[in-house]
């Protein structure tokens, strides 16, 4: 936007001086080419959609100005080549063209008319997503031929800014197109090729503290020396040496100091390194005294347990006929607690098992799979008839124990909680359809006594339950196994559920059953 | 055929007395000797310490081998039980809480016959004697030993 402002303004200047007859805001540097008027009332058809850049709404305005801007350079230079005189640089101030200083009558330079089709084009291009790559490449162009341009200005070498014997590129008119240039390429900070610059890391920083260099010291040693050598001070030779000695001093300085600068990052870099490092040492220590007293304590646990389960048994089967119907019962009490309390050891065991053990990847057939754990579930209950729709195809990568786990989790619990439905239903599939994309969902759904949502953050947390024991029997270690086992993969795991209508669990298995 | 008596390895007095009811509810007949730690155990099987006395031409019928004990553990005694030429084919069973699968391994490894894991409930438990008794006592064959 600055960028295109200072280009209306220059342009705007220059116009300004063709109107008062002024020499010197009309050509930038005195005894120069002036910019023609209509080269002007261009820069100002190209400022527009710099300045407007932001505002989506005058977009099409924008291109508009640009592909007139444009069109104007493209004609003329067609019309130069082809030998016709298009005469429309005249149409402003045609008196005051005629009398000028430089030799020729004012009109717009082949090279300006070249520079404002292509930087018309490329700003017309420029808010467009497909096109906007190319545009830059256009700007970086006619930027860099105005740069030429001017520094034959610098350098007095006419070559650099005109062309055989028509009238040269004004300065005023290299650094506006210059602006333009810039105005363009900055234009998209965030992408391709500008984000080099303007990225966070140390190579944008780099970039950002060396471009200027890069521009200006060959710029100014160049300078140096044909200013040097014009005022007599040495030959021309001389200069040279002299020129190449300073730009190996001054390159030399650059890299040394460089070099400093990109230590002092990684000095930083490698300090924060191995804070995250140690951190993390820390973290698996904890994690892992963590497992190891999860680990000893359920073991632990264990013996106690078979002798409260065994002599509760040993009573019931040696005293029998001392026992009353209560007494007796109460004993059945003792050995069905017992009994729980081991399969939540177990549980517990097994979900501090699944962070120990290390994750294999292999492609699992997860419909196989399914279909053989639904097997067992039917034949352990022979008398209940559940409608099963397995979806063939069904694959994931990942470890093939774990995964067996967490599918006989949840197909256990599908089994468990549509007990009570008279046509109950289960079904396993992917809604994606379909393997080999890159995160793919899978869902187990049943018709059972499913849940109330307003609980569904509780649903993963381990020994959390949404039922009571009398309704459906559990430790709630299931769901959180399954959870673990899920992320463990890298994957995620959620479910949507309706009192008495059903549950549907989703998982995903992350990309390629990463670990984390 | 003489019938040796079987080697039960537990420190836990409450898994001995139901180890001795699994085996007398499924009528095995052989004799129990426990030893309460790893170091009984060796005592008995080499005629050392308090088993001076014994004849160590005859070994157990079955060992049955608990891996966490006090002193010496389970897979330290089973090394030994391996590495001398009397007790070497003598069937072990390894019969432990512990389901680390590094036990497992390593018990093969050194040479255990079987490993099994006490279940909770006491008539798993049964179960699980009484197939270990068909098997290991009565289907199982070993070496006659060289007298």
């Amino acid at each position: 936007m600055v960028c295109g402002a200072l280009t209306a303004t220059i342009a705007g200047i220059t116009l300004v001086g063709w109107s008062v007859d002024a020499e010197v805001p009309r050509s930038g540097l005195p005894g120069s080419v002036a910019m023609n008027p209509v080269t002007a009332v261009s820069f100002l058809l190209i400022a527009l959609p710099l300045v407007t850049l932001r505002r989506s709404g005058l977009r099409r305005v924008a291109v508009a100005a640009a592909s007139v801007g444009g069109a104007l350079g493209a004609v003329k230079l067609i019309g130069l080549l082809g030998g016709l005189d298009v005469g429309f640089d005249r149409w402003l101030f045609p008196g005051s063209l005629e009398n000028v200083a430089g030799g020729h009558p004012n009109r717009m330079a082949p090279n300006t008319a070249a520079c404002f089709a292509g930087i018309g084009l490329s700003l017309a291009l420029l808010r467009s997503d497909r096109d906007h790559h190319f545009a830059q490449v256009l700007a970086l162009l006619v930027g860099l031929s105005a740069f030429v341009a001017l520094a034959g200005y610098v350098y007095d070498l006419r070559e650099l800014y005109g062309v055989g014997r028509f009238i040269p590129m004004a300065p005023n008119t290299a650094i506006a197109f210059l602006l333009v240039s810039a105005g363009a390429m900055l234009a998209r900070p965030d992408r391709e090729p500008l984000n080099v610059i303007t990225s966070d890391g140390a190579g944008g920083t780099l970039a950002r503290r060396l471009l200027p260099a890069a521009v200006f010291v060959p710029l100014a040693l160049g300078w140096l020396r044909s200013f040097g050598e014009r005022v007599g001070l040495y030959a021309t030779e001389t200069g040279i040496g002299l020129m190449v000695v300073a730009s190996v001093v001054t390159l030399t300085i650059l890299v040394v100091w460089t070099a400093r600068l990109v230590d002092r990052g990684e000095d930083e870099r490698a300090r924060l390194q191995r804070e995250i490092e140690e951190k993390a040492r820390q973290l698996n220590i904890m994690n892992e005294e963590l497992e190891s007293f999860t680990y000893a304590v359920s073991h632990d646990l264990r013996a106690p347990l078979r002798s409260i389960a065994g002599f509760s048994q040993v009573i019931e089967e040696d005293f029998a006929d001392r026992l009353d119907d209560s007494g007796r019962g109460y004993l059945t009490r003792i050995s069905d607690a017992a009994a729980r309390m081991g399969v939540l050891i177990d549980g517990l065991l097994d979900l501090s098992r699944i962070n120990r053990v290390s994750l294999k990847r292999e492609r699992v057939d997860l419909s196989g799979l399914s279909a053989r754990i639904l097997d067992d579930l039917q034949q352990a209950n022979p008398e209940r008839s559940v409608e099963v729709e397995i979806e063939p195809g069904l694959s994931a990568v990942g470890d093939p124990r774990l995964l067996e786990v967490a599918l006989r989790n949840l197909l256990g619990n599908a089994w468990k909680y549509s007990r009570n439905e008279t046509s109950a239903r289960i079904e396993i599939g992917s809604p994606n359809g379909g393997s080999n994309l890159a995160e793919e969902t899978f869902y187990v759904r049943d018709s059972g006594a499913g849940f109330d949502m307003a609980y569904a953050d509780k649903l993963f947390g381990a020994f959390q339950r949404l039922h009571g024991v009398d309704e459906f029997e559990g430790t709630g270690i299931g769901l959180a196994t399954v959870q673990r086992i899920v992320h463990r993969h890298g994957g995620r795991v959620w479910a949507n559920g309706r009192v008495g209508e059903g549950a549907t669990f989703y998982f995903t298995l992350g990309n390629n059953g990463g670990d984390s | 055929m003489r019938k040796e008596p079987i080697l039960l390895v537990e420190d836990n007095p409450d898994d001995v007395e139901l180890t001795r009811r699994a085996f007398h509810k499924n009528k095995i007949g052989n004799e129990i000797v426990v030893a309460r730690d790893g170091v009984e155990a060796l005592d008995y099987l080499f005629g050392r310490g308090q088993w001076i006395d014994r004849d160590t031409r005859f070994q157990p019928q079955l060992i049955l081998l608990d891996l966490r004990m006090p002193r010496l553990n389970g897979l330290e005694v089973l090394e030994r039980i391996r590495e001398d030429e009397r007790t070497r084919r003598v069937p072990v069973v390894v019969l432990t809480s512990s389901d680390e699968e590094q036990d497992l391994v390593r018990s093969y490894d050194i040479g255990a016959n079987s490993f099994i894991r006490k279940p909770v409930e006491l008539d798993k438990f049964i179960d699980a004697v009484r197939n270990l008794g068909l098997y290991w006592l009565v289907l199982n064959e070993v070496p006659r030993e060289s007298e």
